[in-house]
Formats: C-alpha cells, sequence, structure tokens
C-alpha cells in the first residue's frame, strides 16, 4: 500500500444561502433553501515519500478540500483515505503527529506570542525531546533565515517572515508528510524563491512526501515532480508537468507587435516556416499559436526575419486553459 | 501532563504582558460584583425576608455563585470564544491539527488569572452574608464551601460546554454561552420567589440553581433543599460530563458535516 | 436620509439574519426580566414596595428592563472597535457623517429590538407575573415617543462612551462602568422609587432615567397628564443635550484623526 493512498474520495456540502433584506431575514428564521456542492467526486491519488506532488486547478475545484481531507479535519463523504496506514479523520490524534501543515492564508502559531515561545510550546506539544528539537530548529533555520525575528511576536511579523515561521512550525516534530494549502500566495519574490527551493530540498534529502496546492503554475514548475490536475471535484490529469502540456497540446503563443502594417502574405510565410498556427490580431499585431512543447524559437527567428517588430512577447498558457483544454478533452 | 503545565506556563505569561486588560477585567468583575450586591441591598431596604430569606443568606447564594462563575471564567474562559472564534471563525482546524485534546487546547489557550479577583468578590460577600445571616464559619464550613465553588465551577462549565457545542450543529454568530452566562442570576433567587416552572428549569435542564441557592441551603438549613445540598458537586461533575459528551459529538459533527 | 433609512435598515437587519440570534437575544431579555420580576414581586409579599403594588411593580421592573436592553445597543463598543481596528478611516471616506449614521444605525436597531425582544418577552411574563397592559389609549402614544427619545439618549450614551475609548485606548473598561451604570441608575434593575432618597436625588440629575424609569411609569400609568409631558420633555432635554455633546465630541475626534493620520 501506498503512504498516501486516497480512493474514490468524495466530499458533498450543503450550503444555505441567506435571503436579503429585513423580510428576508425573518424568513430565514423558518427554513432556508439549501443547494448541494460536490466538492470532491471520486478523488484517486498516491503519493510515496520523498515525492513533491502538485494539486492544480481553478478556484472551487476541490484542492483545499482534499488538504482538508487528508489533513484529517474533514470527513469524506464516501472513498477511502490511508495515510501511512492510517485513517486520518478517526485517527486524528495518532495521524496528526506524521503529518506537517500549511495553510497560506492562515497561521498555524499563536498571534500573540514570540516566535520562540511558539516553537516551545509546539515542541513541547509533540513531545519532541529538547536536544532533537533544538538541532531540527537550527538546520531550519540555517535554510530558511528566520533566527533574526525569533523574539518578535507572531502578529508583527510580515507574511513572508510569518510563512517562513509556519513552515518551520510544520516541520519541527519531524513529519513525514508536509501539506501546503496555498503557501505562496501573496509573497513576495524572493520568498516564493527562497520556499520552492527549500521544498524541493526537503523532499530529495529528508524524504518528506509533499504535496501543495495552487493555482500559481509556476510554484508546481519549480517544485514538483508530479502533477495532479483537479477540477469539478476529480482528477483530470496525474502524470509530470510536461507530459501534461503534451497532452493537452497547448503550447506557447508569441505575441507580435509589429508597429507597422503586416501584410498577408508576411504572415502566410512565418506560418510556413513555423510549425504553427498564425492568426491576425489586427492591422500591425498578430499571433503565432505554437504546439506543446515547442520552443519559440523558430518562430521568432522567422517573425524577425520578415522584418523589424516594435514588440514581441511569449505567453505561457495559462493553468486555467490547461485545466479547461483537460476537462474538455475529459468530457 | 508536564506538556500541559508548560502549556499553562507559556500562556500565563504572555497575558500577564498585558497589564491593561487585565485591570479592565477585573474592573468589570468589581462591578458586577457590586451591582449584584446593590440590588440585593436596595431590595432589603424595604423587606425583612424574602419567602423565608434574611437579606445575609441571598448574599451567601450571590456570593457562592458568583465565586463559581468567576472559577468558570478564569480556567474556563475558551467557552466564551469557542463558537465565534474556534468553530465559525476556522481557529479550530488549527487545534485539531495538534496531537492533543482539542477541547483542552482551547482552555487552557484561554486561561486567564484576572477572573480570580471576581472569585475572591465572591467568597467576601458569601463570608459577609454569612456574617448578616449569623451563619458561623468554621472548619467544615470552609471546606463546604471549597467543595461548592468546585462543584459550581464543573457545572457551570459543563452547562456552558454543551450551549457552546451547539454551535456545531446550528450555525450561529451570536454567543450562545453569553445568554447561558446569564443564567447564573438565577442562583441567588430564592426558589420560592421563581415561578414554578422557572424554578423547575433552574433545578434541572439548567440546574444553575446548584451554584446559589441550593449550596447556601446547605448552611442556613432551608429545606428541602438542605437535606441534598451535598450533593451539589456531584450534580456538577455529572453536568461536567454531559458537556464532554455533547461537545465530542458536536466534534465529531464539525467533520462530518463539513466547514 | 437615504443613507440614514440604509443605516436603520442594517441595523435591524443586522443582529437578526441569523436564526438562533434572535432566539438567544429573547431568551437573554426574559431570563433578567423573571429574575428581576420575581425577587421585586415577591418582595411585595407583604405589601406595596415603595408605593407600587404588585401589577404595578411587575409592570415596571418587566418594561423597564426591556426598554433599557432595546435601547441600550452596545455603540459604545460599536464605536469603539471602529476606532480600534482603525476601520474608522473608511467611515471618515464615506459621504456619511459617522455620528449621524451611527445614531441612525441604533435607532433600527432599537426598533428591531422593541419589536422582536421586548413585545415577545413582555406578552409571555403575563404567564407568571401580574402584569399589566395601559388603560387608556393615549398612554401607548406617550410611551412610543418616550421609546424613541430613550432610544436616543442611549445611542448618544454609547456615543460619548465610544468616543472615550479612542482617547483611552480602549472601551472594555469604561463600558463596564456605563452598562453597570445604566443598570442601578436608571430604573432597569432596581424601580428608582426604591432607591434610598440621596441615590434618588442623583438621577434626578444623571440622564440614564430616560432610559427606563419614564418609559416604564408612562406605561404603568404612575404619571398622566401634564406631568407626563413634563417627563417626556426631561428626555428631549437629555436627548438634545447628549446630541450637542456627541457633535462636539465627533468634531474634537475628527481633527484628531485627521491630525494622527488613523
Amino acid at each position: 500500500m501506498a503512504f498516501l493512498e486516497a480512493r474514490g474520495l468524495q466530499r458533498t456540502f450543503v450550503l444555505r444561502p441567506r435571503r436579503r433584506g429585513v423580510l428576508g431575514a425573518v424568513r430565514d428564521l423558518f427554513g432556508g433553501e439549501r443547494t448541494v456542492v460536490r466538492a470532491l467526486d471520486g478523488v484517486d491519488l498516491e503519493v510515496e515519500p520523498g515525492q513533491t506532488v502538485g494539486l492544480l486547478g481553478p478556484n472551487g475545484a476541490g484542492k483545499s478540500t482534499t488538504v482538508k481531507c487528508l489533513a484529517g479535519i474533514l470527513e469524506p463523504t464516501g472513498g477511502t483515505v490511508r495515510v501511512a496506514g492510517r485513517d486520518p479523520f478517526r485517527e486524528r490524534q495518532a495521524h496528526v503527529r506524521e503529518i506537517g501543515v500549511l495553510f497560506g492564508q492562515r497561521t498555524q502559531l499563536w498571534w500573540d506570542l514570540a516566535v520562540q515561545e511558539a516553537f516551545d510550546l509546539l515542541l513541547a506539544v509533540y513531545g519532541v525531546p529538547e536536544a532533537a528539537g533544538r538541532e531540527r530548529l537550527a538546520r531550519l533555520d540555517a535554510l530558511l533565515g528566520i533566527g533574526a525575528f525569533m523574539r518578535v511576536p507572531v502578529r508583527e511579523l510580515s507574511l513572508g517572515q510569518r510563512v517562513r515561521c509556519d513552515l518551520a512550525a510544520a516541520l519541527l516534530h519531524g513529519p513525514r508528510l508536509l501539506l501546503l494549502d496555498e503557501p505562496t500566495i501573496g509573497l513576495d519574490v524572493t520568498t516564493r524563491l527562497r520556499v520552492r527551493a527549500f521544498l524541493r530540498d526537503l523532499a530529495a534529502r529528508e524524504g518528506v512526501a509533499v504535496l501543495l496546492t495552487s493555482h500559481d503554475l509556476a510554484d508546481v514548475e519549480q517544485v514538483c515532480e508530479r502533477v495532479v490536475v483537479i477540477d469539478h471535484g476529480k482528477v483530470a490529469f496525474d502524470g509530470d508537468l510536461s507530459a501534461m502540456r503534451a497532452r493537452v497540446g497547448l503550447g506557447r503563443v508569441v505575441l507580435v507587435e509589429a508597429g507597422r502594417p503586416v501584410a498577408d502574405a508576411d504572415l502566410a510565410v512565418v506560418g510556413a516556416a513555423v510549425p504553427g498556427r498564425v492568426v491576425r490580431r489586427s492591422e500591425t499585431a498578430f499571433a503565432v499559436h505554437l504546439g506543446a512543447g515547442e520552443g519559440a524559437g523558430a518562430a521568432v527567428a522567422a517573425v524577425v526575419s520578415r522584418g523589424p517588430v516594435a514588440d514581441l512577447h511569449v505567453q505561457e498558457p495559462s493553468t486555467e486553459e490547461v485545466v479547461a483544454a483537460l476537462w474538455e478533452r475529459g468530457r | 501532563m508536564r506538556r500541559w503545565l508548560a502549556w499553562l506556563g507559556i500562556r500565563l505569561q504572555a497575558r500577564l504582558a498585558w497589564p491593561a486588560d487585565a485591570l479592565a477585567g477585573v474592573v468589570g468583575d468589581l462591578v458586577v460584583a457590586a451591582v449584584g450586591v446593590a440590588v440585593v441591598l436596595a431590595l432589603y431596604a424595604h423587606v425583612q425576608d424574602l419567602r423565608g430569606w434574611s437579606a445575609g443568606e441571598v448574599l451567601m447564594a450571590w456570593g457562592l455563585a458568583q465565586a463559581s462563575l468567576a472559577g468558570t471564567r478564569a480556567a474556563f474562559g475558551g467557552l466564551w470564544v469557542l463558537n465565534r472564534r474556534y468553530v465559525l471563525g476556522g481557529d479550530l482546524d488549527r487545534v485539531l491539527l495538534r496531537p492533543a485534546d482539542p477541547f483542552a487546547q482551547v482552555m487552557v489557550d484561554h486561561a486567564d488569572p484576572g477572573p480570580l479577583w471576581g472569585l475572591v468578590a465572591g467568597l467576601g460577600v458569601f463570608g459577609w452574608g454569612a456574617g448578616e445571616a449569623g451563619v458561623a464559619l468554621g472548619v467544615v464550613q470552609v471546606l463546604a464551601v471549597v467543595g461548592f465553588v468546585f462543584g459550581g465551577v464543573a457545572l457551570i462549565a459543563g452547562v456552558l460546554t454543551t450551549m457552546a457545542s451547539v454551535g456545531f450543529f446550528v450555525r450561529h454568530e451570536g454567543s450562545a454561552v453569553g445568554l447561558a452566562a446569564q443564567g447564573i442570576a438565577f442562583a441567588h433567587v430564592p426558589l420560592d420567589a421563581l415561578p414554578p416552572a422557572w424554578a423547575l428549569l433552574v433545578t434541572t435542564a439548567v440546574p444553575f440553581a446548584f451554584t446559589g441557592v441550593v449550596p447556601a441551603a446547605w448552611f442556613t438549613g432551608h429545606a428541602p433543599w438542605a437535606a441534598v445540598a451535598w450533593g451539589q458537586p456531584l450534580v456538577g461533575l455529572a453536568a461536567f460530563g454531559l458537556g464532554q459528551v455533547v461537545w465530542r459529538v458536536g466534534l465529531r459533527w464539525y467533520g462530518s458535516v463539513g466547514h | 436620509m437615504r443613507p440614514g433609512l440604509a443605516a436603520a435598515r442594517l441595523g435591524a437587519t443586522h443582529r437578526f439574519t441569523w436564526r438562533l440570534e434572535v432566539v438567544v437575544a429573547a431568551l437573554s431579555a426574559l431570563a433578567v426580566v423573571v429574575v428581576n420580576a420575581s425577587l421585586w414581586i415577591a418582595a411585595a409579599d407583604h405589601g406595596p414596595v415603595a408605593g407600587l403594588a404588585k401589577p404595578a411593580l411587575g409592570t415596571y421592573v418587566v418594561v423597564a428592563w426591556l426598554v433599557a436592553v432595546a435601547v441600550g445597543g452596545r455603540v459604545e463598543e460599536w464605536v469603539g472597535e471602529r476606532f480600534y481596528t482603525g476601520a474608522i478611516a473608511s467611515d471618515l471616506v464615506r459621504p456619511m457623517d459617522l455620528h449621524a449614521w451611527a445614531l441612525a444605525r441604533h435607532l433600527g436597531r432599537s426598533a428591531a429590538s422593541m419589536l422582536l425582544t421586548a413585545v415577545p418577552v413582555f406578552a409571555v411574563m403575563g404567564l407568571w407575573f401580574p402584569v399589566a397592559l395601559p388603560r387608556h389609549l393615549v398612554t401607548w402614544g406617550l410611551f412610543a415617543v418616550s421609546v424613541s427619545l430613550a432610544a436616543v439618549v442611549g445611542g448618544q450614551i454609547g456615543f460619548l462612551v465610544g468616543l472615550l475609548a479612542f482617547r483611552l485606548g480602549r472601551v472594555t473598561g469604561v463600558a463596564h462602568l456605563k452598562a453597570a451604570a445604566v443598570w442601578l441608575l436608571s430604573g432597569a434593575m432596581i424601580p428608582i422609587f426604591a432607591l434610598p432618597v440621596r441615590v434618588q436625588d442623583l438621577v434626578a440629575v444623571l440622564p440614564f432615567q430616560a432610559l427606563a424609569h419614564v418609559p416604564a411609569v408612562l406605561f404603568t400609568e404612575r404619571v398622566t397628564g401634564p406631568e407626563a409631558f413634563g417627563l417626556l420633555g426631561l428626555q428631549a432635554f437629555w436627548a438634545l443635550l447628549l446630541w450637542g455633546a456627541c457633535r462636539l465630541g465627533w468634531a474634537w475626534a475628527q481633527r484628531r484623526i485627521v491630525v494622527w493620520g488613523g
């Protein structure tokens, strides 16, 4: 059995929207309407120690719900989940010892304590022996650079500092699985890069299984060897990134602003020189749609050879486009 | 269990870093104490006895009830924020992700020595009332007071835990705990003065009478409660146990129904 | 006018948009009223207390508390919180005077409270206690005016306490004192007639009696005719005075906020 194994995971929610106005409020007293939402509709997932898996999908796809089910704070309405042989929800306290969780928007630390105090408290709660705790903290400090603000109250930390502290906090007790829900949201570029490097290192050297959700493709590209795309509560794709792009067949788009009127003949020549579709956008601008995995080099060379251009931009397919394309395929 | 003590230590230390808050809390407690006493005194300026209870006796009941409530706020202060901050606000997730009993975690995180002043005030009022009522306070009586206060704390904590757990089943922004805590006002009303339906309520479903008038009857000899008042700590423990059961069921529901 | 109505509607719906919330508010008031009524009516076992016999006493105690709760409204906490969290900055940017907004909101809330809490609780109290309705139609009119004025007074007191919070940095301690003053000096917990004479003298020069005592006294018809109008005039006096104080206070606060940059 895999270290982390989810089969046919299902989760439905019942929502009760509130009605507007005083009359609505009074009517709500006597029973409101309900809608049933299928957040997860049969998700299969397997993760082994040391793997880095990215959970991708648009908002509302079911990523956070999956993480909550894996963490054990939400009970699936169908299917099974096992982490290290345990059911996260039913054996929560034992399960929680083995995992670390980071929710991007919320801290796991205590607002009114200093960072060091919060760490001490966590070491006490998880029952980590002092020596091991200090050593681990030192190592985490070396990698994340949090030593500088040990004495600062958690609420006074900047977002970047806080996320790094949360990362350290999640790993203090040496978990074998790290779950991250939108960890880089709102972070500046430097911190983002640092966090990604840290996560790669963690999986490679410590053999920690890392599962992160994001709707930022870059996070997943730089950290994860494997991508799972979730849409409408189902797994739309599970494999590595390049395979995903290839499967979808969506390539980059080279946007050209020529700054001068472009003749149809020119477009035809470019189109013949490059294995891609050329689409006119205006009198002076056009786009070259490349195939999946193709470099933009040949296209750019062909464009420039036809004459000077004012501006040129290579556009990546967005996650939304990839996922949408995947979903279209799926149907 | 050492880790719980360490936890408590760290939290209390952090709390002491906010003297302004503590002061405001103390003022609040003393204000409530003063108001309660003022009402009783104003009342008794017009009558000598209220359905068989003298001023001193009512003060004794009031004092015990207040002491119990203060004790509950000190040790179980978390109950007041449980619904708004934890269940609705989502902080409960954070608590569930740690390998320690969630209820205990929340209670320790909000342990507050401030209300202990209210406890002192309550005991003070009790003592004063005992003096007025001519009740002697020997060692046995003092031990009884300790027992009754512990029983009262357990009882209030239990009832409030049940009320707080309602938030699991019915999402509501308000404070059911705040409402229930108001029930403590019943604790010092002689049961004969209450309409029968209410007297029944206050001795059974929301048994706050057991924090005030009932244990006071042990000292004052009012029948029929004087005979059974010694059982008050048991009632308290039963209420506490019920609260824990409802809490656990609610916690299970929280994970099942989703949030 | 429109923003005012919007604020009033907001105040009315805000508290009661959750099912349990309405029940909680009503039960809370019910509990206190039952306790108060039980105590005072039991005290009147052997004869009238401070000149009030059981039905009048019961009615007074019930009405006083219910009105006090309806017009109490915790404005001070609302205002105080806005200062504390800095939301005040966005309030200043809106084309709506915070003071007027707070008052409109409070009035809406008071109206909702009277309707959804005071009325049902009063109705239910009749089951256990000898409460009486006014015998004359005009009393109802006087009562309605009185409660409206009480709401204004309550809102202004709350607003001032909230401004004080701005000055002091936090609201909790002062809010406690204000609540205590209201409980003891407005007639909500102790009928004014039952207070020691010297305290009654103090009460006469304070605005708190406008919150509960005056409406209750009018409702129980202990005071009628010209005297009743006199009491309404007293409430109006306090309403205006406090309103003026709030305007001054708010102007001062606005200057302070702008200087500090929020």
